[in-house]
Formats: structure tokens, sequence, C-alpha cells
């Protein structure tokens, strides 16, 4: 739990000084990716610093291809 | 020089699919090549050459068409803006999940060779730092930087062969037989799945200037490829043997603690290491430039170094939920990894490039 503070509190705080700098330069469009990856790194690093003993992405992948271990 | 700016050269962009290339091929080419075509293992860099032929002809048409500025567009005009959004889509899912591959092969790496127990999280946390930085600040500085690494990386493994090839025993890789035939043709897809990268580069086309001059530097690029991983299948599997190289994790590696120049110069390793972490940190920023482009052509945006921040942040932690053990992360890339890489970067592009010829859209 102490790895994720000590990943979303940087994250965050960079994550508002990057808005504010796209909000100031009139960059709306650019929210939007901005957001996807956001989700994008929020999600695996609850799911990993969560659960990190659950299965790997690599095992979820195999398993969509039907590949077994 | 350029007078576009915030743009590369083609032969910038090339020499940094290069450097991307030699991390995964020395980590790949040996042991992967060794296991199907044993001592004829030298010639699958001479078939893939071949093929690659054809890849960089395909992208030297795409790309004389000056409306065509990146792959995406290409996509989307080949098939279609629905058909060609979803195999952007599906090309970023790819690019991510490689980002995270190699973000983690460099500490699985570090861990295997000198710091052998250590925690790996303060390597990726310096491996993200550096990609922040470099995501985030201009192309043209990483690219230049490229080519310093380019020299650097010519002139050690050069050196490396020198040293190797005295030990080289012709019968590990002769002879070569008709026999051979076939397992050089299947292995060969180890190969291909790392050189088809050049597919990935040319996501970065709208800042690439001279795109259309590609053709120029096609037979260069493929003879330097072809060149160097002949070398190191030559003088890996020379001097270890087919057998003992298909069975080593970086087969490399182990093949330069055998140098030993006049008994006074050996213990060569650190410098491969070096190589091996500058190459590794040039492979996750050519992936990461890659992943940003693709979003920038999805999304239709101009300002895009702002994605540097959730970009580090998501590779520090995608890399270490990608997989549970290193033979995990290994089977992966050997079972599935691989043939997906030849399937995007050489399949994808010909058949999209093909059904595009024949609706008259290229």
């Amino acid at each position: 739990m102490i790895e994720l503070v000590f990943i979303l509190v940087p994250f965050f705080g960079l994550a508002v000084y990057d808005m504010k700098k796209m909000a100031k330069a009139k960059l709306k469009r650019e929210f939007i990716p901005y957001i996807v990856l956001s989700f994008l790194a929020l999600g695996v690093t609850l799911v990993y610093i969560l659960d990190p003993y659950g299965p790997s992405l690599v095992k979820m992948i195999m398993t969509l291809f039907g590949i077994k271990e | 020089m350029l007078a576009n700016k915030g743009k590369i050269t083609v032969r910038q962009a090339l020499i940094l699919f290069v450097l991307a290339t030699f991390s995964p091929s020395i980590r790949l080419f040996t042991a992967g090549t060794a296991r199907g075509a044993e001592s004829a293992a030298w010639l699958t860099p001479i078939l893939s050459a071949l093929v690659m032929i054809v890849v960089f002809k395909i992208l030297s048409s795409i790309f004389r068409n000056r409306n065509i500025t990146n792959l995406g567009v290409f996509f989307d005009r080949a098939l279609g803006k629905a058909l060609g959004r979803t195999v952007l889509v599906l090309f970023l899912l790819w690019l991510v999940v490689l980002y995270f591959v190699y973000i983690r092969y460099y500490t699985e790496r570090l861990i295997m060779t000198i710091f052998t127990g250590s925690e790996t999280k303060l390597f990726i946390i310096v491996l993200m730092l550096l990609v922040f930085m470099a995501t985030r600040g201009k192309i043209e500085s990483f690219a230049r930087f490229g080519e310093f690494s380019f020299i650097v990386f010519t002139v050690v493994f050069i050196t490396f062969f020198l040293f190797l090839i005295p030990g080289v025993r012709i019968d590990n890789i002769w002879p070569v037989t008709h026999f051979d035939a076939i397992p050089v043709v299947k292995s060969s897809y180890n190969i291909l799945s790392i050189w088809g990268y050049v597919t990935f580069s040319f996501f970065l086309g709208d800042r690439i200037a001279d795109k259309e001059k590609l053709g120029k530097y096609t037979a260069k690029t493929i003879i330097y490829l072809a060149s160097i991983a002949t070398l190191t299948i030559v003088t890996v599997i020379g001097t270890l043997g087919p057998s003992l190289v298909a069975r080593m994790p970086i087969p490399f590696f182990s093949a330069l603690t055998t140098i030993s120049i006049m008994e006074t110069l050996d213990r060569l390793e650190p410098f491969l290491l070096s190589t091996y972490v500058m190459s590794d940190f040039i492979v996750v920023v050519f992936f990461a430039q890659i992943i940003i482009a693709v979003l920038k052509e999805l999304f239709k945006v101009s300002e895009t170094r702002y994605l540097s921040t959730p970009i580090a942040f998501a590779g520090y932690a995608g890399s270490q939920f990608l997989a549970s053990s290193r033979f995990e992360l290994g089977k992966f890339s050997t079972v599935l990894g691989l043939w997906v890489n030849v399937v995007l970067c050489i399949a994808a592009p010909a058949v999209i490039f093909i059904v595009g010829k024949i609706r008259k859209k290229i």
C-alpha cells in the first residue's frame, strides 16, 4: 500500500501540473489521449499493487489466444 | 541541416530502428536460431534479408505518396476509416505490450547478469525517469543521441567480433547441406520478428521529413542488419556450439566470457552490459515515442509531449504486472510474441497494401 501512495502522489501531482499547462495553452483535444493513457497507467498500477500475486498480463493474453502453460 | 523543426530524417529514423533491434537481437538471434537451424543458423539472416527487401519495397511504395504521412493514414486510406482505426487500435495494444516487455527484459537482464537477487523497482524507476525526459524532449535530440550511440555500438560490436573470431570452431557452423533448408526457413521468424520493427518506425511518419527517400537507404540498412546478425550468430555459435547456445538465456554474454587476449585482456562483459543498457533505453524510448505517435494519429491531436507523464507511470506498473517470472516472459516471447510481431510487422502491411491497391486507394 505504501508503494501505491509513492506512485499515486507524484502521478497526480504531475497530472495536475500537465493539465494546468494544457488548459493554459488551450489544448482541449489533447486531454482525451492524456486521460486514456492515465487510465491505463492507473489501471495497471491498481491491479498490480492490490493483487501482486494474481494472474499476470502475459497469462491473460496467452489464455485469450488459447495457449496453455 | 533540417529545415523542418521537430522532425528527423529517414536516415535518423532507420538508425533508431537499427538501435532498437540491438537489445532483442543479442537475446534472441543466437539461441532462437540455434534451437531450430543448429549449425546452419548463420544462414537465417541472409534469408530474412530477402524478406526485408520486400518489406522495405512496400514501405517505400507507401510513402512515395506525400499525402500518406504515417502508417495510421495508410490504414485509413487502404481499409476505410472504420477498419483502418480498428487495425490502428490493435497495433496500439500490441505496442503497449511490447513497451512493457522491453522494460521488463531490461530489469531481468540486470538481475541475471550483475545485480543477482536485487530488487527490480529501482532499476525501473531510473529507466522511467529517463523515458519521461526523452519523450518530453525533442525527438531531434533523441535521434542525435541515436546517431552517436550507433557509432559506439558498431565499434563495440566489431571489437567483440574480432576478439571472438579466433575462438570459432568451423565444425560448429559447418557443414551446411540441403537438409538444412527447411530448418533455416522455419528459424528465420526469430529474426524477422525483430527486423519487422521497421514497420513500427513509420508510425512516426509525421515526424520524418523525407520519407520518400526510404528506398535510398534500403540496401545500406539491410546489409548492415544482415552483417551484424550473421557475425553475431557465427561468432557465438562458432565459439560455444549450437546445442549449448540453444539452452542459454544470453549466449552472447557467455561467449564473451571466453575471450582472453594474451592472458591480459579478459572480463569484457561489463562493456557488453553497458551497451546493452544503452540499447534497452533506446528500444523503450523508441516504443514510447511510437505509442505517443499512434495516440496522436488516433485522436488527431497536435501536442503530445504531455503524454510523457502517463506513459512513464504506465511503464513502471505495467512492466511488473506483465509477467510473474522470467520464464513466463520467455515463454510468452517465444510462443506468441514473435509470431504476433511477424503478423503485424511483415504480413499485415503487405496484405493491407494489396487491399489498398485492389481498392485503388494507394
